[in-house]
């Protein structure tokens, strides 16, 4: 007798069905409940514990995403699937040839030259690293990789973006069962670095910040992209291949961390969900990439028909997913466990690591399963699709889920959600200007989110499988911060790939601006190296979208991405959301993140030869800066520093933004720039310091020729966040040659790089300021000199 | 009692002479988190062998896969018949039951390859052996705040003799 229990919903009361849904960590709505009461009375039976926790894990909102594809009203009407509407709408409209798969499969893929082409996936991993830093950020990772080797592709970099609650936060106010931000970030940190260095990837592009709201709920974007042939791409099972689980065996770890997902962190989360927690095995997941590049190339047709990772919800998932459309059988008793004594729905639900599905066709079974012994890969039959459009499994030979696909992707109701949003008042604060500017430059440098990430990035080995031609340090002493990296994956072509991101959480209270400002910065990352034809990821981290503010927010920074993407002209190829980033205290209230939208930006070169950085070069050289300067200092960290509120969140001049850009990399290509550095975080001051001591070079720069709109602070000048801007050092005698090509646009010649060690800057009425670059440097260097 | 209900104890560490920088850097992040006295941390990797093991296999499994010859040295003793005098405050943090512990994995896999093939069951732990000013809460507070998760790890406070 299988080990399978039958749960009675067809009698259940509105009240037993929620019992029903809590006691199985179902976290299923009552509607869901009810759709699922109402297809087990059609078909005149109860389901049991495997049917009901597959359509859990399928109806998530990790799987599902409930929320972007729901219907959502707001006082402006209603809002019918938020994916639709706006982010695949953009991409619908740009309709680029060289997108070649986006938001169909596991990664996006984009072509780059020929036959090659470029997948990537950004995927959050927040929950898991908040139990255990170090295995959910580990396992994070993996997971990526996993996404991309879904697809066929080869990890070429591993990108990882992260949040943290400030270093020093007091252990006193630390909620019972919250780590401190310092042990997060170091476990966090160790978990990649494990990762990418044991499997072989370079780690080498992503961003660190630090903000009150991530002290209960860290953010993890970890990120990967991969290379592969297109014409090897395939995702076409067909009735009658067979169904092969490969790579690492299954246990009891990592169960409904999917439904977990949709449910906020509380004190208890530590005792109620260790089981979702799991340790990454890096060499085991090598194994199975080595072995999966093998299937893919070693004949002249791969000999799988479809390849999918078993991430979250497991073999339920990525079965289920697979047989969309045709049917499949599985017997889970062949399936290789770790150890005895675990149940049916167990084995069909475990998010164990490292383990991937094929459709394998019969014919080619045994080359695979030769290849994969040779690999040293585990890997193993436990199924069939079929033409039945029913997802069948059995265990030991007894059926223990039947359930019909149509029903399974297509039976869950719409969810319904309100939303609204009041936008901020908004208004810049009067106060004197402080005296010192340069002295509160230096704290800004020595800021966490600004400081050097140097001690994170030397851990990562960025050289690895020799790719790497703009790396994420550059500069005479090699410690510079580089705006973007450029890989070179092929070793017949010069063409490389540019990868950049942008996210600020400091601009959360505006999301409509915060969306434009970080497809904004990431697209100004990648072209400030030489990068275009770019293409957008978006990834969401939000609080409870229940509530309906903090869904108006969503909306906003969604509608936000649309006009971004058209505007830029680069559509978004990939993305993911993970709301209920909350932490509920023991008194009832909540703590939520800050909105927190990540954009990576993917773009080429065609010559990387041709890629500039973002040190200054040689003294002498005019420096320019591109873009309008403007009274944009809310969420500044010149606000912060010196402890003023308020202030007006930087938009994007959409129309300017777009020329701007295209005509840096026009200006790139014909050769007039010497290097390029974008302003964010902390604006003209900190850009220029960068590039000073990065280059080891001087500059002197007068502030009264930067093209400013409603400005007439010093302080202002030297730290507004405007966006779209760039500090340019141009090829001394292409001054005229560089300025035609931006005719009509704001570019001026603020001053020139000098052979000193002098940062100068004169003010508005003659004032100076000046102080030494290697002052500065120390400054940025010391904020983590772990 | 079963011969092969034996297990072996295998404490790994720095030898003396040498940097040890994973001791330096735990006892540099007990005080970046805020925890003063420690004076001395020293970090042994701990293994316990399960399976009908002879004296010789323990001694080369010791040899050749668990130690780096060059900077580390390796003991080992039958679980309960005699025990290594650990000199100081001693915290052991282990993975809970059930919890994927890669290092064991990769000992039982990489044993076979050395040609030890009676190596069936390898729990890992870690000793973190403390000196200096401390007390039984400061060491716990250490544990908890530094070198032990509880939702993944168990772990145990060993008092000096």
């Amino acid at each position: 007798m299988a080990r399978v229990g039958i749960i009675p919903v067809r009698d259940a009361t509105d009240r037993e069905l929620m019992d029903i849904s809590g006691r199985y960590m179902l976290s299923l709505s009552l509607d869901e409940m009810k759709a699922i009461q109402a297809y087990f009375r059609s078909i005149g039976r109860d389901p049991t514990d495997v049917e009901l926790n597959t359509i859990a894990q399928t109806w998530s909102e990790h799987c599902y995403h409930k929320t972007f594809k729901g219907i959502i009203e707001t006082e402006d009407g209603v809002i019918d699937s938020l994916l639709e509407s706006y982010i695949f709408k953009a991409s619908r409209e740009l309709a680029k040839p060289w997108c070649l798969v986006v938001f169909e499969d596991n990664a996006g893929i984009i072509g780059l030259e020929r036959d090659w082409a470029i997948a990537v996936k950004v995927e959050t991993h927040n929950h898991p690293t908040a139990l255990d830093p170090y295995g959910g950020a580990g396992t994070g990772t993996g997971g990526v990789f996993r996404d991309v080797i879904g697809v066929g592709a080869r990890p070429i970099l591993s990108i990882d973006v992260l949040f943290f609650g400030p270093l020093d936060y007091p252990y006193e106010l630390l909620p019972q069962g919250v780590m401190h931000p310092r042990r997060v970030m170091r476990g966090a940190v160790a978990g990649i670095r494990d990762y990418g260095n044991k499997m072989g990837v370079p780690t080498a592009c992503g961003a660190i910040g630090f903000d009150e709201g991530y002290v209960c709920n860290p953010l993890v974007y970890a990120g990967c992209v991969g290379i592969m042939p297109f014409s090897r791409y395939t995702r076409k099972p067909k009735p009658g291949d067979l169904i092969v689980l490969a790579g690492g065996r299954t246990g009891r770890d990592g169960l409904r961390g999917v439904t977990f997902a949709s449910t906020e962190l509380t004190p208890d989360s530590e005792r109620v969900s260790a089981v979702s927690v799991q340790i990454g095995n890096p060499i085991e997941e090598k194994k199975l990439l080595d072995a999966i590049m093998r299937s893919r190339d070693e004949y002249s047709e791969p000999l799988y028909s479809a390849i999918t990772d078993c991430g979250g919800g497991g073999l339920s998932s990525a079965v289920g997913e697979m047989a969309r459309g045709i049917g499949a059988e599985v017997e889970l008793s062949l399936v290789p466990l770790k150890y005895r004594g675990l149940e049916p729905w167990e084995i069909w639900l475990s998010e164990s690591q490292e383990r991937m599905v094929l459709a394998v066709p019969e014919e080619n079974i045994d080359r695979l399963m030769r290849i994969f012994g040779e690999e040293d890969c585990e890997a193993t039959v436990i199924g069939r699709f079929t033409s039945t459009r029913r997802l069948k499994v059995y265990y030991d030979g007894e059926v223990v889920c039947d359930l019909d696909l149509e029903f399974l992707f297509k039976g869950i109701p719409r969810v319904r959600r309100k939303a609204y949003w009041k936008p901020p008042h908004e208004e810049d604060p009067d106060f004197p200007m402080p005296e010192d500017l340069m002295d509160i430059l230096k704290h800004m440098l020595s800021d966490p989110n600004i400081a050097s990430k140097e001690w994170v990035i030397r851990q990562y080995d960025h050289e690895v499988q020799a790719r790497m031609v703009v790396k994420p340090m550059v500069g005479i002493h090699g410690d510079g911060p580089s705006d973007a990296c450029i890989l070179k994956p092929l070793r017949d072509s010069w063409i490389g790939v540019v990868v950049s991101c942008g996210v600020n959480p400091k601009y959360s209270s505006h999301p409509y601006k915060m969306a434009l400002s970080v497809v904004d910065e990431s697209v100004r990352n990648n072209v400030a190296v030489g990068g275009r034809r770019i293409a957008l990821l978006d990834n969401f981290s939000w609080g409870n979208p229940e509530r309906g503010e903090t869904l108006g927010a969503l909306v906003e920074a969604v509608k936000g991405c649309y006009d971004a993407a058209k505007a830029f002209d680069t559509p978004f190829i990939s993305g993911k959301d993970s709301l209920y980033n909350e932490y509920r205290l023991p008194d009832g209230s909540y703590r939520s993140i800050p909105g927190t939208l990540l954009i990576t930006a993917v773009g080429i070169i065609p010559d990387v030869r041709r890629a500039v950085t973002m040190d200054f070069k040689e003294p002498g050289n005019p420096i320019y800066i591109v873009g309008n300067t403007r009274c944009e200092l809310g969420g500044s960290y010149y606000y912060s520093t010196i402890g003023v509120r308020g202030g007006i969140i930087p938009s994007v001049d959409l129309k300017n933004a777009k020329l701007i850009m295209d005509g840096i990399v026009e200006a790139i290509d014909l050769g007039y720039v010497k290097s390029c550095h974008d302003c964010s975080e902390g604006g003209l001051a900190v850009a220029l310091a960068e590039s000073c001591f990065s280059g080891g070079l001087g500059v002197e720069v007068w502030l009264s020729e930067v093209s400013r709109l409603d400005l007439a602070r010093d302080d202002k000048i030297l730290f507004s966040e405007s966006n779209s801007r760039f500090i340019v050092e141009v090829r001394r005698g292409r001054e005229d040659d560089f300025e035609k090509i931006f005719y009509g646009l704001p570019c001026r010649k603020i001053g020139y790089t000098t052979s000193g060690s002098r940062l100068v800057i004169h003010g508005l009425d003659g004032k100076i300021y000046e102080e030494d670059i290697w002052v500065f440097k120390k400054a940025w260097k010391s904020t983590f000199n772990w | 009692m079963q011969v092969s209900s034996k297990i072996w104890r295998v404490y790994i560490s720095y030898s003396q002479d040498v940097l040890d920088p994973v001791s330096r850097r735990v006892r540099w992040e007990i005080e970046d988190m805020g925890v003063k006295g420690v004076e001395r941390v020293k970090v042994v990797q701990g293994f316990r062998l399960s399976g009908d093991l002879r004296e010789e296999d323990v001694k080369l499994l010791c040899e050749e896969l668990l130690h780096d010859p060059i900077v580390q040295e390796y003991t080992y003793f039958l679980e309960g018949e005699r025990d290594i005098r650990l000199d100081g405050w001693v915290i052991e943090v282990r993975y809970k039951p059930g919890v994927f512990d890669s290092l064991a994995s990769s000992v039982v896999e990489a044993s076979k390859i050395i040609g030890v093939d009676k190596l069936s069951y390898v729990e890992t732990f870690t000793l973190y052996v403390l000196n200096g000013c401390l007390d039984y809460d400061k060491v716990e507070l250490i544990a908890r705040r530094c070198l032990a998760n509880p939702i993944i790890h168990d772990y145990k406070i060993i008092p000096p003799v």
